[in-house]
């Protein structure tokens, strides 16, 4: 069984169906055959940098490359993520922090040359290969026509909604269901000292950042967050390491604030360059407002 | 998926193209350690030119590490590894650096010049690499991802990998130029010399570096960078040409991401100080990279940048 075009399998199906229809495509062509990756064969694809879509649940993604009689020339690529969160976490990873929003999607991002959007479980990049000569209207419209073959609609995660929103910069944020993305967040410790269910990242025009890690019970932070205190003391690259009772103040070697509690089955932090009453003033509103939420069964 | 690539097909895209099927080659030529270059005193470790004319940062970089005459002997077969892993910008060598270095090379005398690379011809021909080769007179050789194709290299103080396993066509050559993009990385935030080595390493070879459990595993980038600076002992460039004149420094490896425009071709023979320079290039510390570290432990170079003689100009 084939899907509308020779050689496409049964698997790359509904992906396949995803691809705008010929017609649909103002002034631009398919350049070369579209090419399909399931599972590890990602590897193969995105060879040496597959690692970050299998920690936030990857399944499958569909590429196809386009031209214009101009000649520019625009890469699409189609990822089915596991599911609405990991296409959601994927999305914040490749968002650029200086980008626009676009109104598409569940959420779109325009950067200089290229466009990340994710609607449910999909994520969807296009690329200009030719940044000089990339038209951002092609680059939206393509998206736009990807975008209206997707149905359905996501809530972002529930950690979003824990975040302060005051002074909160919106571009900024980054979702982690893994040790890798908090790694090239901020490198805390090479091993996967926090070890959270799910993770946070934002950051404040104050230039404060504040992370929230959550863990399944409270029992579970309490553990984590005592392993990290005890880290924090033992790499040479935290300074100043002051334990209160309730809080963990620090500097790293560049300098930046650091201070973390526990809030229920979460753990907070703020980092940054940002004054101390500043940190300590976002820490303990931050803090406030996982408190008002429902404890953990 | 792998694709396999015919003659034909590369007839009909215009290339002078060789397919590598398997088999042979003498084991561990060494690359290096040309007889000219212990006479060259003068010279630096490390070359940096910047200049809005990318090519042109390329001849001056060789020209101030003595010529490429130190290290292409007349009548010599040469290697190069191009980064062709992605087309989107800023994530592959640029073909404007490329063409420069295959000019130096025809310039100085070589008999082949070849650009070997598993990777696929899609790739070649979307950063505009093959092209280079078509109208530089070089051939592309695309090697098959078969196992066969690659020979084993043991590796006695590797820590991580005890073996690589290297592109049998490599050992054909007398010179190879290992010519990378720097640019950001996901796993260990950096890409250079030593990380652009496994592109003439099997891909199976190359998921070993991978570890199964990684993401449970805390020790698992580290095992990455290891395995990275124990292949580097395996090979032993002849020359390292560094493309940094545009790189993404987020989603890297493979884009898109933010890019920035050093307009910079760095080069020399010390991976380990190159790779430290490079990485300065966008903040971050040689000694914070575990590759980086590794590497210098295995004494392939030095990472500390005050004690390497850097060379840097602007045309």
């Amino acid at each position: 069984m084939f899907f509308g075009q020779a050689g496409t399998s049964v698997k790359e199906g509904p992906l396949f169906s995803l691809l705008p229809d010929r017609s649909e495509l103002k002034g631009w062509v398919e350049d070369g055959d579209h090419q399909f990756f399931e599972g590890d064969d990602l590897f193969v694809y995105i060879d040496g940098g597959a690692e970050i879509y299998f920690e936030y649940g990857f399944g499958r993604v569909i590429v196809q490359d386009y031209k214009n009689a101009a000649g520019s020339r625009l890469s699409l690529e189609i990822f089915e993520m596991n599911s609405p969160e990991s296409a959601y976490g994927m999305f914040t990873f490749k968002s650029s922090r200086r980008g626009e929003a676009v109104d598409l999607g569940d959420e779109c991002q325009l950067a200089d040359y290229y466009l990340n959007l994710h609607k449910g479980r999909y994520l969807v990049t296009v690329t200009g290969l030719d940044p000089e000569s990339t038209p951002s209207d092609g680059l939206v419209s393509l998206a736009g026509i990807v975008e209206r073959q997707i149905g359905g609609q996501a809530r972002r995660p529930s950690l979003v909604s824990l975040l302060p929103e005051e002074d909160l910069e919106p571009q900024s944020l980054k979702f982690f269901k893994g040790p890798l993305a908090l790694y090239n967040s901020y490198p805390f410790f090479k091993e996967d000292v926090f070890a959270f269910q799910a993770g946070i990242k934002a950051d404040y025009t104050n230039g404060c950042a504040l992370f929230l890690f959550e863990y399944a019970a409270r029992q579970t932070a309490e553990s984590r967050f005592s392993e990290a205190r005890q880290k924090f003391s033992a790499e040479p690259k935290y300074r100043n390491i002051q334990w209160d009772g309730k809080k963990l103040r620090a500097h790293d070697e560049k300098g930046l604030t650091i201070l973390a509690r526990l809030s229920g089955r979460y753990i907070v932090l703020v980092l940054g360059e940002c004054p101390r009453e500043k940190a300590e003033a976002l820490l303990a509103r931050a803090a406030k407002r996982l408190a008002a939420q429902k404890e953990e069964p | 998926m792998t694709r396999t690539i015919d003659r034909r097909e590369f007839l009909r895209n215009g290339l002078r193209v060789g397919l590598t099927a398997a088999v042979g080659g003498p084991l561990l030529r060494p690359f290096a350690d040309h007889p000219l270059l212990g006479l060259a005193k003068e010279v630096p470790d490390i070359a940096v030119v910047e200049g809005d004319d990318y090519g042109r940062n390329a001849l001056r970089a060789v020209e101030l590490l003595g010529g490429i005459e130190r290290f292409v002997p007349k009548n010599s077969r040469v290697a190069i590894l191009a980064n062709v892993q992605s087309s989107h910008p800023g994530t592959f060598t640029s073909a404007i650096v490329l063409r420069s270095v295959v000019r130096l090379c025809r310039q100085a005398g070589a008999k082949e010049i070849n650009l070997v690379s598993w990777q696929s011809l899609k790739n070649w021909e979307s950063t505009g690499l093959a092209r280079v080769a078509t109208e530089e007179g070089a051939t592309l050789k695309l090697i098959e991802r078969d196992e066969a194709n690659f020979k084993p290299v043991p590796l006695p103080a590797g820590k991580a990998l005890t073996e690589a396993r290297i592109l049998n066509v490599l050992f054909e050559h007398d010179v190879f130029i290992n010519m990378p993009v720097t640019k950001d990385h996901a796993g260990n935030k950096f890409t250079g010399t030593m990380k652009n080595l496994m592109g003439i390493n099997s891909p199976a070879n190359n998921r070993t570096f991978h570890k199964e459990n990684w993401q449970t595993d805390s020790s698992a980038i580290d095992h990455l960078d290891q395995s990275i600076a124990d292949l580097n002992m395996a090979v032993k460039p002849t020359l390292n040409l560094v493309d940094a004149t545009e790189f993404i420094t987020t989603n890297g490896p493979f884009g898109p991401g933010n890019i920035i425009k050093p307009k910079k071709v760095v080069a020399g023979v010390d991976r380990v100080a190159i790779d430290a320079y490079c990485a300065a290039l966008w903040g971050l510390k040689g000694e914070d990279i575990v590759m980086i570290k590794r590497g210098q432990e295995h004494g392939l170079g030095r990472y500390d940048l005050k004690k390497v003689k850097i060379k840097e100009i602007r045309v």
